[in-house]
């Protein structure tokens, strides 16, 4: 096998590249938000509505998905399951963020003692490999949305406080801070109207890798039977039709496509958030991967 | 390196108590007694009550916290709900399982990654490369446990090359690793590209050029192993998400391994057998990834772990 440099000029430039990815990932994300915002207007029927007569019937006209074992609109499930995937990525995405502000920016801003036990309690948290974590509270609290978001959310905040307090790290020793310290100006104020804007462009990364991550995570839980029983969620969709594979696999390949879709197109966004934002370093990779939460 | 070794034991251990501290109040303050779920809710309060002395959870909060942590130094991980024998004996029955299926992902991983991963950095920032990112991405979005399941339809159901389920021969431990590998695939393709660009514009790389060395000859040799280095860092990282992963897989493909056994004992709220399996994953993960960096340390020449430094 021989490889050769090449040395014609790239034939698609970095910065258009970048672009070019977030607006494909954006566009997606955009439909992805309206057919979860108008999601009672596009469903053909009620989700939950029960024909027993048409049980397993496969995708054909007027029922573009099927229906499943209750003879239940696929179709109308998973523009439902788009709703319940984005309420849940927002909630715990904002959550984490706050949580992740807060504990984050007050250990990179005071530093000392303060710094040290949250760099400790972040090792705990990281000692626990993936979603493990989430599972294992989703089974004690009980299977309920609410109780899903929370255990993502105990997840999630972890990754923004590591990026904000790096941030603050990095940042409070600039010359700007300095100025505005020896002008008198509060800490509080210097925290929250010098530092932390400069926080905002991994945090946004951070947010739209995260969002894929949480999608994944959520669909996981639900998959696993830890989310709410009686949610559209894709992840439970999927449960049940994993069981019917032989006979009617059109019940899991379409809450799987839209898990996928909509993971991979907040995963091409963050990418091309990262670029335009960064135009260095892959902070994907030390990010890890989107499986892995918010 | 001996400092560096130490100073990483060393850190090792607030994490490892942490992680120990917060499974056994995750445990501990779940609603619910855990003697209902013994006894059913219809047995009389006396066998309720010698149970629950018998258990030590008649005890303050505290005290069982003590005892937990010295069993735990004694490899007493408490008895099972379910199968009524030591948690350590049923887990340890499973175990192997799990590390099989991890280590066979791995491989098939690097396998999927590295082609992958050595044309993109062969032909950065042309069409070939944003296939290979694309791939990289779509490796990291596809959910294992829809991939799973289409495997199983194809090649189990519909080609009838491969079994769909259980641990009986290399051919059944196929389907879960493909399952499990590609996620990372994406992410170490990703990776390999990134370092290979790196390592490609590096001095040693054009003076190997110059002594006329073959093109292959300073990809593989030179760059490749050189580049490799960093992605046994980025191993011990996403060996978590192996770990986690190995959970829904095992579950999809009634791979009798750990993960399983997890979810199970989650149903069946046998909640010192969810205890034993959450902690064996994090301490698995945890000794997975103090071995990537004491192997990074080791692989990387550069790398002087003199005292000052650590």
């Amino acid at each position: 096998m021989a490889f050769q440099l090449t040395n014609e000029k790239p034939k698609i430039s970095r910065g258009a590249g970048y672009r070019r990815l977030l607006i494909a990932g954006g566009m997606v994300v955009a439909v992805l938000l309206l057919v979860a915002l108008f999601a009672p207007w596009l469903a053909p029927s009620d989700p939950g509505a029960i024909h027993l007569e048409s049980s397993l019937v496969a995708p054909g006209p007027g029922h573009w998905f099927g229906h499943d074992r209750l003879g239940r609109d696929i179709l109308s499930q998973v523009i439902y399951g788009a709703r319940v995937s984005m309420m849940v990525g927002i909630v715990v995405i904002g959550i984490s963020f706050v949580l992740g502000m807060i504990v984050g920016g007050a250990a990179g801003f005071f530093g000392g003692i303060l710094d040290e036990i949250f760099m400790r309690v972040v090792d705990v948290f990281l000692a626990f490999p993936g979603i493990l974590l989430a599972i294992a509270l989703a089974a004690v609290l009980g299977p309920s949305l609410k109780n899903l978001v929370i255990a993502l959310s105990c997840l999630g905040w972890v990754g923004y406080a590591r990026i904000i307090r790096g941030q603050f790290l990095s940042v409070r020793e600039r010359g700007f801070v300095e100025a505005a310290r020896a002008l008198g100006i509060g800490r509080l104020r210097i925290g929250l109207r010098h530092i932390l804007p400069h926080c905002l462009a991994p945090v946004l990364i951070q947010a739209s890798f995260g969002m894929g991550g949480v999608i994944l995570a959520e669909s996981s839980l639900s998959f696993l039977g830890l989310g709410s029983p009686n949610t559209p969620s894709w992840g439970r969709v999927l449960s049940e039709g994993a069981e019917l594979m032989r006979v009617a696999p059109h019940i899991a390949i379409f809450p799987g496509l839209a898990i996928m879709i909509s993971v991979l197109s907040f995963n091409i966004l963050g990418d091309g958030v990262q670029g335009l934002l960064m135009k260095k370093g892959d902070l994907f990779l030390q990010r890890g991967s989107g499986r892995n939460g918010a | 390196m001996r400092w560096f070794v130490l100073r990483r034991l060393l850190l090792l251990v607030p994490a490892a108590l942490g992680v120990l501290t917060l499974v056994f109040f995750l445990v501990h303050l779940v609603p619910g007694d855990p003697v209902d779920l013994m006894l059913g809710e219809s047995a009389s309060v006396a066998d309720r009550e010698d149970l629950r002395h018998a258990l030590g959870l008649d005890q303050s909060l505290p005290r069982q916290y003590g005892r937990f942590m010295s069993g735990l130094f004694h490899g007493d991980l408490g008895e099972s709900f379910f199968y009524r024998e030591p948690v350590s004996r049923v887990i340890i029955e499973r175990y192997p399982a799990t590390v099989e299926l991890a280590v066979l992902a791995l491989i098939v991983a690097l396998l999927i990654a590295l082609p992958v991963g050595i044309l993109a950095a062969a032909r950065p920032y042309t069409l070939w490369d944003n296939g290979a990112v694309f791939f990289s991405l779509l490796g990291v979005s596809l959910p294992n446990f829809w991939l799973g399941p289409l495997l199983i339809l194809v090649f189990a159901l519909k080609l009838s090359w491969l079994p769909v389920s259980g641990r009986e021969g290399f051919a059944s431990v196929i389907l879960p690793a493909l399952t499990l590998g590609t996620g990372m695939a994406g992410i170490l393709s990703r990776m390999i590209r990134g370092s290979l660009l790196e390592v490609m514009g590096e001095e040693y790389i054009t003076a190997a050029r110059s002594r006329g060395l073959p093109e292959s000859v300073v990809w593989l040799r030179h760059a490749l192993k050189n580049a490799l280095i960093p992605v046994i860092s980025l191993l011990g990282l996403q060996f978590g998400a192996l770990l986690s992963g190995a959970i829904i897989t095992e579950a999809i493909f009634s791979w009798p391994g750990v993960g399983q056994l997890l979810l199970s004992a989650i149903s069946s709220r046998d909640y010192p057998l969810v205890q034993g399996c959450i902690l064996v994953i994090a301490f698995t993960y945890l000794g997975v990834g103090l071995l990537a960096d004491l192997l990074y340390a080791w692989a990387d020449p550069r790398i002087h772990y003199g005292k000052s430094s650590a």
